[in-house]
């Protein structure tokens, strides 16, 4: 099966739109959930979440305290924060303008 | 407060990294877990859905990096590890660390000592709201090359009602205030001011109030204020003190105020009582005793002022041509007028000590280039597993500014031990006059300064090694092969020219010290005209309240002279107003019998003092012709003088003085003619000057209040002290003695700074030629052990073991000479910047230059002598087999 890689500057996007659907969610889980949605087609290399959750973390758009899964395994898990929603909201409109702007683009030809 | 949050949450995570990490890596090892659990749920064995769910993952270790690092402190933890691994370099060569800690130390500490006092001299003795706006006013008589003499009352007092520059100016003048009602009288340090002298200083009493202008009138003039540390000692800091009466010079003086602890101008006051100048005073322009300072109006530029006390000086001398002809006034900012002289040999110290600290430096540079000849290795494996040049410098500098920090520190101890110990010691008589002197410390500036300085020389004496190691020839060293020639005699010019440097900059230090240091011996031989050895010294001042006329005053100096001569261990006492070696005089304006009168401006002056007749026996100052001053020499008697050489020689060249006759001008205006009667012997009044021409009254025809009981012992002059005092008090023992000093303390005093200057460079010089041997001798030796092989081959051709000694002596010789041809304009250049400082020595000094230059030359041949044995006793065959 062929994967896409995800547009670059998207997976703060897809992160916040996961999280933001469901609540609270270890790392596992948002990359999952990411692929099941997409029907597999789009494929995050895995890792990289790591790394941009820190980011997130940063700028405070999640927070992350650890707790136990199903499995009762020990797990950290995110959280949206208010800012985080805001930045989803922003990050949002972002990305429309931009495909917005590519597909007329596209169009046009 | 966004970025604050986020700063908070970068800041914590620094705190907590090494939990991070492996929170980090739990989270990843879940994920690939649950990953491969999948996988194994989806058919595959489990080593498969190991390999596929790291192959989803991505490169784990980078991952984990990159999340490290998106907090941003890599630099920091970099920085960490440079200074662990440079630590941990340190412990591994004690020796080397050792020799370069101390180094640093030694010159470091020196910095900062020298430092601490330019920084209380220079910058924190004259602490006013606004110096820039006050000016110390001086008359000025450019003909006679006075450039500072005291304020005539009368000229004080046009001056104040002229000028529209100052919006406010005083005068002041010393005054001797002894403290009574206390159990031992004691004298202060007195001040009297006039009413406008606080506010022309911008200071205001922490308790009551300062002089009102009324209080500058006589009979209203019997107000005080106390300095801070007067109150606090003398008055258990009461705060009622204000209103009461205190007593001083035998007369209630009512307390208006207490200043605050800051305040201490003019340096050393205890006490200021108000000036009040009586109607005579008024108008006298002939008596110059008063020092004026003033307060710039707001918009007035210095030149301005100058110009306008110019144009006020010469109106002045128009309308009083008899005192005034001549006369300017001398306007300069109170800092300079107060600190101005330390500047210049303040500037040479720190030039100095600073230049000591870059001898270290390159002393340093030297041992890490060797070093890092040896550590080739290292770097080359560090930049070969990828260090970049940036990081391989920076690893360097870190590892020498630890060097830097760690001397630093340690100089920091030995500085604040330099002033603990004294290392400069100056009688508490003076030091409390001397402006700032009480506030020498090490305090938060001069700990910035260390820092920066400890910083600054870690990156010097890093930098050029540093810059060395970070281009390593990976292919060369690895292989290790025949000392990877190139790079090694690159390095080693380096490490030349280094020396050369040292050399030449230890040559200037030993000059300027040698030049220093023979201009103060050239002093202390100096014979000051009379016999310093073993005489007390101590001065009584007598209240005018009590002693109002000139014979009651003379009577108590009899009487106390007579009393201390029967005490046992007396040889001869005598009393005089003003001792030589205080560089304090009075002159009076003569005129010589039967001689044209004078034109006004050019009369001629001389320094006078007064004396009892025993003074020349007892200070053994010779009397070349005439007779002694003798009983017979008293009010009733014919007014006689003596005068000593060099006022013979100017007024009476040729002539016989004894007979001649002069009277003064001035306040003495209206004496009688004055006889000759003796010619004694030159004193120095300050022993880098010749004696200036000056007159001896006898006591009983013209006394002073205040004067100086001179005792010379059989002992030790000091345990006199106590005896002398009682007989003191036992006159009236209200009376408080003061500056209780040896005539030799005198002496020693009046070349304390020479003293000092050729001590502390003297050292600095020491400390430079030391510096530079090692470094030398650690080049050489250095040398001789890298050519080891090709001493080796020089050998077994044939060559003697005497041309192997002179091989290397030769090369450590050579860069030796060169270093001193380069060093002599250096010396010259320091020699030319001291020369103000010198006596009797020229800037230039042939003997003084040959002979630093001959022990520099000595020191290195000893610096080259070891290593060179060492390289005569290599063995040809050993040798060869040497890498």
């Amino acid at each position: 099966m062929h994967r896409d890689e995800i547009p670059p500057g998207t997976l703060y996007l897809m992160i916040l739109t996961t999280l933001a659907r469901s609540g609270e969610m270890h790392g596992y889980e948002i990359a999952n959930s990411i692929q099941r949605i997409s029907d597999d087609i789009l494929q995050v290399e895995e890792g990289s979440l790591y790394p941009a959750l820190q980011r997130m973390l940063i700028k405070g758009w999640v927070t992350a305290k650890w707790g136990t899964t199903a499995g009762n395994r020990r797990a950290r898990y995110y959280q949206l924060t208010a800012a985080g929603r805001k930045q989803l909201t922003v990050e949002m409109s972002q990305f429309e303008r931009i495909i917005g702007a590519i597909t007329r683009v596209i169009e046009a030809v | 407060m966004n970025w604050l949050r986020e700063l908070a949450r970068r800041f914590k995570m620094l705190m907590h990294r090494r939990q991070f990490d492996t929170d980090l890596e739990e989270e990843m090892r879940l994920h690939l877990e649950l990953r491969q659990q999948q996988q194994i749920e989806c058919g595959m064995t489990p080593d498969d859905a190991r390999a596929a769910a790291r192959r989803g993952f991505g490169n784990v270790p980078l991952l984990r990096e990159k999340s490290h690092m998106a907090w941003g402190w890599e630099w920091f933890e970099q920085l960490v590890q440079d200074m662990r691994y440079g630590l941990r370099m340190l412990r591994k060569s004690p020796g080397f660390t050792a020799v370069a800690v101390l180094t640093l130390a030694l010159g470091i500490g020196a910095n900062t000592y020298i430092f601490s006092v330019v920084d209380a001299l220079l910058f924190r003795s004259m602490e006013f709201p606004d110096p820039a706006k006050l000016v110390a006013l001086w008359e000025r008589v450019p003909s006679g090359g006075v450039n500072r003499n005291e304020l005539a009352p009368a000229n004080f007092l046009d001056w104040q009602q002229q000028n529209h520059v100052f919006d406010h100016i005083a005068a002041y003048s010393w005054w001797d205030a002894n403290l009574g009602d206390v159990e031992r009288p004691e004298h202060l340090h007195g001040f009297q001011v006039t009413p406008d002298y606080f506010a022309t200083v911008e200071a205001q009493p922490m308790l009551g109030r300062a002089f009102l202008p009324e209080e500058g009138t006589p009979g209203k003039d019997l107000v005080a204020v106390l300095s801070y540390e007067l109150w606090r000692d003398h008055f258990a800091a009461n705060p009622s003190i204000v209103g009461k009466p205190v007593l001083l010079n035998g007369v209630d003086y009512t307390v208006v105020g207490v200043m605050g602890a800051n305040f201490n101008y003019p340096t050393g006051a205890q006490v200021w009582a108000a000036l009040a100048f009586p109607p005579d005073m008024r108008a006298n322009r002939g008596f110059h005793y008063l020092n004026g300072v003033a307060h710039l109006a707001a918009g007035v530029r210095l030149d301005q002022a100058r110009a306008e006390m110019s144009a006020i000086a010469s109106r002045l001398a128009q309308q009083n041509p008899q005192t005034n002809t001549g006369r300017d006034i001398n306007v300069i900012p109170l800092m300079e007028s107060e600190v101005g002289e330390a500047r210049s040999p303040l500037a040479i110290m720190l030039t100095a000590v600073g230049l000591v600290l870059l001898i270290a430096c390159a002393n340093i540079s030297n041992l890490l280039l060797a070093r890092a000849g040896s550590r080739r290795r290292e770097t080359t494996i560090r930049s070969a597993l990828g260090a970049t040049r940036l990081r391989l410098i920076r690893q360097s500098l870190v590892e020498s500014m630890l060097l830097g920090l760690l001397g630093g520190g340690l100089g920091i101890l030995l500085a604040f031990l330099f002033l603990k110990v004294r290392v400069v010691q100056i009688p508490p008589e003076f030091a409390r006059i001397i402006p700032g002197w009480s506030k020498i410390a090490i305090n938060t500036p001069v700990l910035l300064f260390t820092s920066v300085v400890s910083f600054g020389t870690g990156f010097i004496f890093g930098l050029l090694p540093a810059l060395g190691a970070s281009r390593p020839n990976v292919n060369d060293t690895l292989k290790e092969s025949a000392s990877s020639a190139g790079i090694g005699r690159r390095r080693g010019r380096l490490r030349n020219a280094l020396i050369v440097a040292e050399v030449a900059v230890s040559l200037a230090l030993l000059a300027t010290a040698g030049l220093m240091m023979k201009s103060f011996v050239r002093l202390e031989r100096v014979p000051p005209g009379f016999n310093p050895d073993r005489v007390l010294t101590m001065f009584v001042a007598l209240p005018r309240a009590k002693y109002n006329s000139d014979q009651q005053a003379a009577n108590f100096y009899e009487q106390l002279i007579e009393r201390v001569q029967n005490l046992p261990g007396v040889k001869s006492t005598a009393a005089v107003n003003m001792l030589p070696m205080g560089k304090m005089n009075s002159t009076l304006t003569i005129r010589i019998e039967g001689r044209p009168e004078p034109k006004p401006g050019e009369e001629p002056v001389a320094n006078f003092r007064c004396v009892s007749n025993s003074y020349f026996r007892t200070m053994q100052i010779p009397i070349d012709q005439g007779r002694k001053f003798t009983s017979q020499d008293s009010d009733k008697g014919q007014p006689v003088v003596a005068v000593n050489e060099a006022f013979a020689a100017r007024f009476w060249p040729g002539e016989d003085p004894i007979g001649k006759r002069m009277r003064f001008s001035g306040p003495l205006d209206q004496r009688p003619w004055r006889t000759v009667v003796a010619v004694v012997g030159n004193v120095r009044n300050q022993l880098d000057s010749p004696a200036p021409a000056e007159m001896y009254f006898p006591l009983r025809q013209q006394t002073r209040n205040t004067m100086a009981l001179v005792v010379r012992t059989a002992t030790d002059p000091r345990s006199l002290t106590e005896s002398v005092r009682a007989q003191v008090a036992a006159l009236d023992r209200d009376l408080p003695v003061y500056d209780v000093m040896t005539m030799e303390d005198w002496r020693s005093v009046s070349v304390m700074p020479q003293k000092i200057g050729g001590t502390l460079m003297g050292a600095f010089a020491g400390f430079a030629l030391v510096l530079s041997a090692m470094g030398l001798f650690g080049v050489i030796a250095y040398s001789v052990s890298e050519r080891t092989h090709e001493i080796g081959i020089r050998m077994a051709l044939g060559a003697g073991r005497g041309q192997i000694f002179r091989l290397v002596v030769g090369q450590g010789m050579l860069l030796a000479f060169v270093g001193l041809l380069l060093g002599l304009p250096l010396a010259l250049g320091m020699g030319r910047a001291v020369a103000g400082l010198l006596y009797g020595v020229a800037p230039n000094d042939f003997t003084t230059f040959a002979g630093v230059g001959a022990t520099l030359a000595a020191v290195a041949f000893a610096a080259c002598y070891f290593p060179a044995r060492r390289a005569m006793g290599v063995e040809p065959m050993v040798a060869l087999r040497h890498e």
